[in-house]
């Protein structure tokens, strides 16, 4: 099809999309209407109208409403994101298992085992574990995180995973604040990473282990600065969780040991929690025996049949009061330093003594290789002046070789 | 909602009014939902995006200028961004449908129900397998059912490279099905 011809048709085509879809012309009228391209034309209308019948699912009106209640608690609405208006956070109970085929999540079951074994074996996977924002690996490491979220979608094991990486955010601002790195792309990351943990594991005891952490490090301001603007709408977002938490607000007012319900202050540096979990599979196979004596299998794989044990340790602690401390100052005072110039002094060795002195292997005889006999011209020293300088004085050496004569035993 | 209208809503949605944003998001939000989760095929996954969108054009309101085109041109527009970046994040390529997506082959004994999911679910995977660019012109034009300039008007191309755009995707399609075994003229013929 040339250039023109491919125009005409492109515009044949839509014509006759436009009058199918209006009513004005059936497809059959539309075939005979451009008979030169019937042949082409066919395919591509009929797909069309298939097309055009597909369902398109809707957003449910709670969720519509919650999305528009969020949006509104970002535009400064004095009517706060409550529990009831905040945006639908299904639990991990509600999340629909979207792969009804059962091998297809078995198997991505299996390929997230490996995965993790790979990970935490050796390799670049597993050096860029620990690797922080900005490092070489860190782009391996969320690469690497990608797929295991992908795998988990397929078997349903969203929730733990985003409670992970929720935490690795966190670790990574808490380094990103020790390093005076930290970076509202950083924040915005964790945001994310907490939404996702708290839309998938809403109830769980390692998300709320997570956020107890969270909100005891926003409250200390370790991570959070109140006074700086960029971090304003971190707090806007995390705010309304935390509130439900049992620790004081964020930029609270008042005696902080009055507040927390019995917990008169925590620091975040005396939480611990303890998170143990215990995953169970037990994989059934059913098999119904039907008329035409043909079986159908049934792989049940319960992946939810999860137990987490949370334990939370935290130690009460007044706020020190400050106390005035001296700190001593010291000034240094420079004197000058005596002049030392280095003087040289000669001092003659004594010539050289020679000893000849053989070692006989066990049982063997002594080979001497050189011999001096009496009458035989005195050995003339040759002097190899070698100046050794010290801090206090320069030395002469002297070295002597011996000019002996080889002979025979 | 006439355009008058729509613009009024911007330029109070600009200023921070927040009963303008309000019905301007009442009235995309469908629309993106949609078009989202025609391409990600996820409803829960759609709705996430749909957020991270309204949450964007939120940001992005009190800058926006209006040059004449819908607002949901716009909203496509960061749309379209989203499921990119999301591939892009996810490590996945669009056109790599799941593994439970791709259809089973047609058997004789499938009734006319069975065999409307099956080419529904067939059209579906088609549909992911396409270019960015194709699944907009489909989703826009054939399941939003708008006109071939509005649709160049969202996507910021011309009418003739739409055009073009659509011959292809529904070329593709009618081969992705053909493959499956799916006779489309049995199908059409049970519809009406």
């Amino acid at each position: 099809m040339n250039d023109e011809r491919a125009l005409d048709f492109y515009t044949a085509l839509d014509d006759c999309l436009d009058a199918l879809f209006s009513g004005e012309r059936t497809l059959d009228a539309c075939l005979a209407l451009y008979p030169e391209y019937a042949e082409d034309l066919k395919p591509d209308l009929q797909v069309a109208l298939l097309a055009s019948r597909l369902k398109s699912p809707a957003m449910s009106d709670s969720s519509v409403d919650a999305l528009e209640a969020h949006l509104m608690g970002l535009m400064g609405d004095e009517k706060p994101i409550t529990e009831t208006t905040r945006p639908h956070r299904p639990t991990a109970k509600t999340i629909p298992f979207r792969p009804p085929m059962i091998l297809g999540r078995a198997a991505a079951i299996i390929l997230i085992a490996v995965l993790i074994a790979m990970g935490s074996g050796g390799g670049v996977v597993a050096a860029s574990a620990d690797s922080m924002p900005g490092e070489t690996l860190y782009p391996v490491k969320r690469m690497w995180e990608s797929i295991i979220i992908v795998l988990a979608s397929i078997t349903g094991q969203l929730d733990d995973v985003w409670v992970q990486l929720a935490e690795t955010r966190f670790k990574e601002a808490q380094f990103g604040v020790d390093q005076d790195a930290l970076t509202p792309e950083m924040l915005e990351d964790l945001w994310q990473a907490t939404q996702k943990a708290i839309q998938y594991a809403d109830e769980s005891p390692e998300l709320q282990a997570y956020l107890t952490v969270l909100a005891a490090d926003l409250q200390a301001e370790h991570i959070i600065d109140s006074e700086d603007a960029s971090h304003a709408q971190f707090i806007t977002l995390i705010e309304p969780v935390l509130e439900t938490l049992p620790l004081s607000p964020l930029n609270g007012s008042g005696d902080p040991t009055q507040q927390n319900n019995g917990v008169d202050f925590i620091d975040a540096n005396d939480i611990t929690a303890t998170l143990t979990q215990t995953i169970v599979l037990s994989p059934t196979i059913t098999l119904t025996p039907t008329s035409n004596a043909n079986q159908t299998a049934t792989l049940d794989v319960p992946i939810e049949n999860t137990i987490n044990t949370a334990t939370f340790t935290a130690t009460s602690r007044i706020p020190p009061t400050p106390t005035r401390t001296a700190t001593p100052t010291i000034t240094p005072t420079a004197t000058d330093l005596p002049l030392i110039l280095p003087s040289a002094t000669i001092t003659p060795l004594p010539p050289p003594t020679r000893a000849i002195v053989a070692t006989a292997p066990e049982g063997g005889i002594i080979q001497p290789t050189a011999v001096y006999r009496p009458g035989d011209p005195t050995p003339i020293p040759t002097w190899f002046p070698y100046v050794r300088l010290t801090q206090d004085a320069f030395y002469l050496t002297r070295t002597a070789e011996w000019q002996g004569t080889e002979s025979a035993p | 909602m006439d355009r008058v209208e729509e613009q009024r809503l911007l330029l109070d949605a600009s200023n921070g009014d927040r009963d303008a944003f309000a019905s301007l998001y009442r009235e995309n939000v469908q629309v993106i939902y949609r078009y989202i989760y025609h391409r990600v095929t996820d409803t829960q996954l759609a709705e996430d995006l749909t957020g991270d969108v309204f949450t964007r054009a939120l940001k992005g309101i009190s800058s926006y200028q209006d040059q004449g085109k819908p607002f949901a041109a716009w909203l496509y527009r960061i749309a379209h961004a989203r499921v990119v970046d999301h591939y892009r994040r996810s490590g996945r390529r669009p056109d790599e449908s799941d593994i439970d997506e791709v259809p089973v082959a047609v058997t004789p004994n499938m009734d006319e129900g069975m065999m409307r999911r099956h080419t529904a679910k067939a059209l579906r995977t088609a549909i992911a397998e396409l270019t960015s660019d194709q699944q907009q012109v489909i989703i826009l034009r054939f399941i939003e059912g708008h006109r071939i300039e509005t649709v160049a008007e969202m996507m910021d191309k011309n009418a003739n490279a739409i055009k073009a755009l659509q011959h292809r995707a529904l070329r593709s399609l009618a081969r992705f099905l053909e493959r499956s075994g799916i006779d489309i003229d049995t199908i059409l013929a049970g519809l009406t």
